[in-house]
């Protein structure tokens, strides 16, 4: 089974993820912190990130940093979420080599296509 | 510690209204500088006071103890010219006294010196008289206030604009933050919706399906009025981001169209497209084109009955040809003359009531959607227009231009 991580402070949006990706096979953990997340990836080690762009406690763009020089996330495809409007995001998220970059409130079918061609 | 002093008495410019004007003549010949106060003397439409020297160094002094509405300075001085003497001044005091340069024969050209020194006017030695003197001094003390309103009024003007500038940042981030504050519950909404509709949460009833259909469709359309509200705040403050670049506009048009059929064949609409063959590329930004056509099409639906008919056509611009024109006709209610002015308005709704009350379509809004419109067009260097009758039905077209790739190419080599 493929594992999700779905890193996303807004627990309710992570536990709607959560039960769509579930009815559709995969293995679902959530992080609601950048710390949580941390500590979560490397125990759960993922086969691809959600993850959420303005969390309080450090931006989703230094997370993914992170992620990319841990050994058990580093090459793991991450996609980006967000409900900001802010401009460049977008060019930013993919100049980090985002798999997907996703504005709230996401077409769930798209986002479902998305992780599926990807793992 | 006394040249503070004297700076900060020269900071007070005297009054002039109704009071005698103080003069400082400077010329170190003493006929010339009676002469002068002669003159003067004469003007009976105004009393004069007046205070000499024959030296540029008191000069200077006398400038900086003395409240003085005018000088009157004699360019050839013992100890300096009239350049240095406005030099020295500028170093001492702040507050620019009219100076009037007094100038010998053939001085034109130290006169223009004098005046990029800082002098308010000259004189011609030769040309001096009651008159003359009079009109230059009340000219030079006139600039004077004109010039000190105007240098106010400037720097009023700059601080307003810096509160300005600020405010708009601190504005700009409270949209940021309303976009995401509101974003983040509606994305849960809708997903739960979703995830229901999707029978994720198990079976649910054909009228359970449309009553979420509903519930969704409302999440949307708040979605859609949180990102105009966004955009509309960034056209306005000019940073708005389009990208430019050649595309294929017919492939836009269909993907926006694809995607509005779900909307227009909930109401029974048929959306058709009409596109003229080998269309060239269009210079746009494909995802504001879509947001353009999206809006135009939403609002053709709107105010399209049942059973209607929507076209959207794309050809090229018969009056500019170097433009393309798209054109999204309804067969629908049509505008009012009155109002089909306004439409372009930002927050203007044809009709304000419609949205209140049909609850039947979830196509309202915040009447900002055609300003966005015309502002995004305008960024691409197009225009747009409507033409409606009443009854009849409504054409909203707006051009985008044509990419001209050898026409760029010759431009930028005549740079190079």
């Amino acid at each position: 089974m493929k594992k999700i991580l779905i890193v996303e402070d807004d627990k309710k949006i992570a536990m709607a993820m959560g039960v769509r990706l579930k009815a559709y096979g995969y293995e679902i953990n959530a992080a609601h912190d950048a710390v949580v997340a941390v500590t979560t990836a490397r125990n759960f080690k993922p086969d691809l990130i959600l993850l959420d762009i303005s969390m309080p406690g450090g931006d989703g763009f230094s997370l993914a940093e992170r992620f990319s020089n841990l050994a058990d996330t580093a090459g793991v495809p991450i996609i980006f979420i967000t409900a900001s409007k802010k401009p460049g995001l977008k060019e930013k998220a993919m100049e980090m080599g985002a798999a997907g970059f996703f504005e709230k409130p996401y077409d769930s079918e798209k986002l479902l296509g998305a992780v599926s061609s990807l793992i | 510690m006394a040249a503070n002093n004297a700076k900060f008495s020269q900071e007070e410019y005297p009054q002039t209204t109704g009071d005698s004007l103080k003069i400082l003549v400077i010329d170190d010949n003493p006929a010339d500088r009676e002469l002068y106060q002669q003159f003067l003397i004469d003007d009976f439409d105004q009393q004069y006071m007046f205070e000499e020297t024959g030296m540029g160094k008191d000069g200077i002094r006398l400038c900086t103890e003395g409240n003085f509405h005018c000088v009157l300075l004699d360019y050839n001085l013992p100890d300096m010219t009239g350049v240095e003497f406005l030099n020295a001044l500028e170093q001492t005091v702040k507050i620019k006294t009219p100076l009037i340069m007094l100038t010998g024969q053939g001085d034109e050209t130290i006169a223009a010196g004098a005046l990029r020194a800082g002098a308010s006017d000259y004189l011609p030695k030769r040309v001096v008289s009651t008159e003359s003197l009079k009109r230059t001094i009340n000219n030079a003390v006139e600039k004077f206030h004109l010039r000190n309103a105007f240098e106010d009024q400037t720097h009023k003007l700059q601080i307003k604009n810096k509160e300005l500038t600020r405010k708009h940042d601190e504005i700009q981030r409270f949209y940021q933050t309303v976009s995401h504050e509101l974003k983040t519950p509606l994305t849960s909404m809708k997903e739960f919706v979703s995830i229901m509709l999707d029978g994720l949460a198990g079976p649910i009833t054909k009228e359970q399906t449309e009553y979420l259909t509903l519930v969704k469709d409302s999440c949307m359309q708040m979605a859609n009025s949180v990102n105009d509200l966004i955009d509309v705040t960034r056209l306005e403050t000019g940073k708005f981001r389009i990208e430019l670049e050649p595309n294929n506009l017919e492939a836009t048009l269909q993907q926006v169209l694809s995607s509005m059929n779900v909307i227009a064949k909930q109401k029974l609409i048929r959306l058709k497209l009409k596109i003229e063959e080998n269309l060239p590329e269009v210079y746009m930004d494909p995802k504001r084109v879509d947001q353009i056509l999206t809006n135009l099409i939403n609002n053709a639906v709107k105010f399209t009955e049942k059973n209607g008919k929507i076209i959207v056509s794309a050809q090229i611009d018969q009056e500019k040809p170097e433009y393309i024109k798209i054109s999204v006709t309804d067969n629908g209610s049509g505008i009012e003359p009155e109002k089909l002015k306004h439409v372009f308005e930002r927050l203007y709704q044809v009709n304000p009531e419609h949205n209140v009350n049909d609850s039947s379509t979830s196509l309202g809004g915040l009447g900002l959607g055609l300003s966005i419109c015309k502002d995004l067009i305008k960024l691409h260097d197009g225009e747009i227009s409507v033409k409606s009758k009443l009854g009849i039905g409504s054409i909203f077209s707006f051009t985008l231009p044509i990419y001209f790739e050898t026409g760029l190419d010759s431009l930028i080599q005549e740079v190079y």
